[in-house]
């Protein structure tokens, strides 16, 4: 596998983590996190369990009319709560929707008349006067009129309290630890809607490393890809003629006289060797030719098979 | 080859793309324990001494004492009522001044009801000691409800209570860590307002100015009734069902003792004549022989266990709420 092919490999792959993450880049679910539930009580329950989940910002109640939250003791809350039918939160059911229960609470019946202890014996009898029909022209307020107003009891127990119209938005830190928020409307309506508000941990740490390097060997792909429909030959000549003039290092007329690369210009150094013709000896053509001029050029060693070294 | 490669590539691309992103919503724990254990906070309390006096303050305006049933019951609404019916009618006898300002409260941590809410107040005046009151709740549904108040007994030291982070715990009346108990010392106490200060009970407790004075009004009033062939008798009951204890700081406890009293002067071929401070809470027609009812806090305090500690009272006032011809 060449080093191209290699290239291209590595830019397809990187074309793929390009798309992957610029997908993912797309689709990147927000920090900051709604989650939703309807209420269909008049009263709302968050436990202090609830309230300490983590990246937990803001709880908003969403009802038409008044709508008050108050915090208590959890025993107070949960006594308070036995006459009462309420919505707990018990947690999130996923990032889209809260888990709720409801439970009915029994409202407790008046208190019947108990005899008195001590009786007084009156000696003469107190007239008591007879009961007269009087017709009643008040109209009982129904639950949503905005005049009316439910009866939830002493306040003295909710320790902080918040209120609006139609809406109640509190930071979830505000609530102490360990206590309860309860949440009514003011005129014992449904409640319509609770909000978790979160900053959630998004793990998108991998998706710009992804993008970058997925860009970075996809350009690598491309190029290689590239120099292969590319003919780079003329190119490449003039590129080597360009670097053989940069390696030439002056001319000739710098060149000084006697010197080795006078010698070197000039050509081979062998010394010129002048043979005579002599006459045919016999011998076919081609065969060794005895020589004895004295200016013959001699080894300047001895051979091995003169005895000398090796 | 290049197909598996490819196939790998968009594996792993849809494996990352689809993953998701964000964590699972976290779940939840355990349930975090709450910082202040007190029924209630400092700001609830003052709220609710706040209101009291507001309510007190729109009744005394107009001297109606149905004004006073947001925030006041039982004995409180009685005694202020009477107040306002002798301020109505004595020019010079207004109603007993109450001061709002705090300078201490004392909560209590109980879980369940009916729940107590004690207060001091600031001295009225330089010639007057601070005010006790106490509040009750009788379940979660109805507010705090003032029921009673006593001027603190001159020299006379309230011990130091849990604050309001922790709450002081309520304690029965048979409660055994103190000794006596607080309901054997409550019965000591009224046993030895029955009996007189000759009571051998009276070494059991700290001298004190309320039980002083209730002796000399008896003496004096029973010679007045023996003078005139008749005889003056003090009825002293306990209201145990009304009675609360709440925990000091050094294991002792603070009882809160509404206490009924009851003085019949009697006279034998005589006309009573009642005076005229005490004319408007006259019940009928007095002729030989008035019942005075008197509705009291008695506050004792019960010290923890130790060499020479006795019950003292700290706070006990005597209020006159009718005169009936009985």
């Amino acid at each position: 596998m060449t080093l191209r092919t290699t290239a291209i490999i590595a830019g397809v792959l990187g074309l793929l983590m390009l798309i992957a993450g610029l997908v993912a880049n797309n689709v990147r679910p927000d920090r900051e996190v709604v989650t939703k539930a309807s209420i269909d009580t008049p009263v709302l329950v968050v436990g202090p369990e609830v309230i300490a989940l983590e990246g937990l910002d803001r709880i908003a109640v969403n009802a038409k009319g008044g709508i008050e939250a108050h915090t208590a003791r959890a025993i107070d809350a949960s006594t308070w709560l036995k006459s009462h039918s309420a919505t707990y939160v018990t947690g999130y059911a996923g990032w889209d929707g809260l888990a709720t229960r409801t439970e009915s609470g029994v409202v407790p019946a008046s208190p019947s008349p108990s005899p008195s202890p001590s009786v007084s014996a009156s000696p003469k009898a107190t007239p008591t006067p007879a009961p007269s029909p009087a017709p009643s022209a008040s109209a009982t307020p129904q639950p949503g009129d905005p005049a009316a107003t439910a009866d939830y009891g002493s306040t003295d127990d909710w320790r902080s309290s918040w209120r609006g119209v139609n809406r109640v938005s509190l930071a979830a830190g505000a609530v102490a630890p360990g206590e309860v928020l309860v949440v009514y409307s003011d005129d014992g309506s449904n409640l319509g809607s609770l909000e978790f508000s979160a900053i959630r941990q998004v793990n998108d740490g991998w998706i710009s490393p992804l993008i970058w390097i997925g860009g970075v060997l996809a350009l690598l792909g491309a190029a290689a890809a590239l120099s292969g429909l590319i003919d780079a030959r003329p190119v490449q000549e003039r590129a080597e003629s360009w670097l053989r003039g940069r390696s030439k290092i002056g001319d000739g007329d710098s060149v000084r006289p006697g010197s080795r690369r006078e010698r070197r210009l000039a050509g081979s150094a062998l010394p010129e060797v002048l043979l005579d013709e002599r006459e045919s000896t016999g011998l076919r053509e081609g065969g060794p030719v005895a020589v004895d001029r004295p200016d013959l050029d001699a080894p300047a060693k001895p051979t091995t098979e003169e005895g000398g070294v090796s | 080859m290049r197909r598996i490669t490819l196939v790998s590539a968009a594996v792993i691309a849809a494996t990352l793309s689809l993953s998701a992103c964000a964590a699972q919503p976290p779940t939840v724990g355990a349930t975090p324990s709450p910082a202040a254990k007190a029924a209630l906070l400092d700001t609830q309390a003052k709220s609710i001494i706040d209101d009291t006096f507001t309510v007190l303050a729109a009744a005394d305006g107009s001297q109606d004492p149905s004004l006073l049933d947001a925030r006041f019951a039982g004995d409180a609404v009685a005694v202020r009522a009477a107040e306002y019916a002798v301020a109505k009618a004595v020019a010079d006898a207004p109603a007993s001044d109450l001061p709002s300002k705090v300078q201490g409260v004392y909560v209590s941590n109980a879980d369940t009801w009916p729940r107590v809410l004690a207060a001091v107040s600031e001295p009225p005046a330089d010639d007057l000691t601070p005010v006790v009151y106490l509040w009750v709740q009788d379940s979660i549904q109805v507010p705090y409800t003032l029921r009673a108040w006593a001027h603190m007994i001159p020299g006379a030291t309230l011990p130091a209570m849990a604050g309001s982070v922790d709450g002081a715990s309520q304690l029965p009346l048979g409660e055994t860590g103190v000794d006596p108990s607080p309901r054997a010392a409550l019965e000591n106490y009224v046993e030895f307002l029955r009996q007189g200060a000759d009571s051998k009970l009276a070494a059991d407790f700290a001298p004190d100015s309320y039980s002083k004075q209730l002796f000399t009004a008896r003496t004096a009033l029973a010679e007045a009734a023996a003078s005139a062939g008749g005889a003056y008798v003090d009825t002293i009951q306990p209201d145990l069902a009304n009675t609360y204890v709440l925990s000091t700081a050094d294991g002792g406890a603070l009882v809160f003792a509404p206490l009924q009293v009851s003085s019949s002067f009697s006279v034998s071929g005589a006309t009573l004549k009642v005076s005229d401070r005490d004319a408007p809470l006259v019940l009928g027609s007095i002729v030989d022989k008035a019942t005075y009812s008197y509705r009291d806090l008695v506050v004792l305090s019960v010290p923890a266990p130790g060499p020479n500690s006795i019950p003292s009272v700290a706070a006990a006032e005597h209020h006159l709420v009718s005169v009936k011809p009985e």
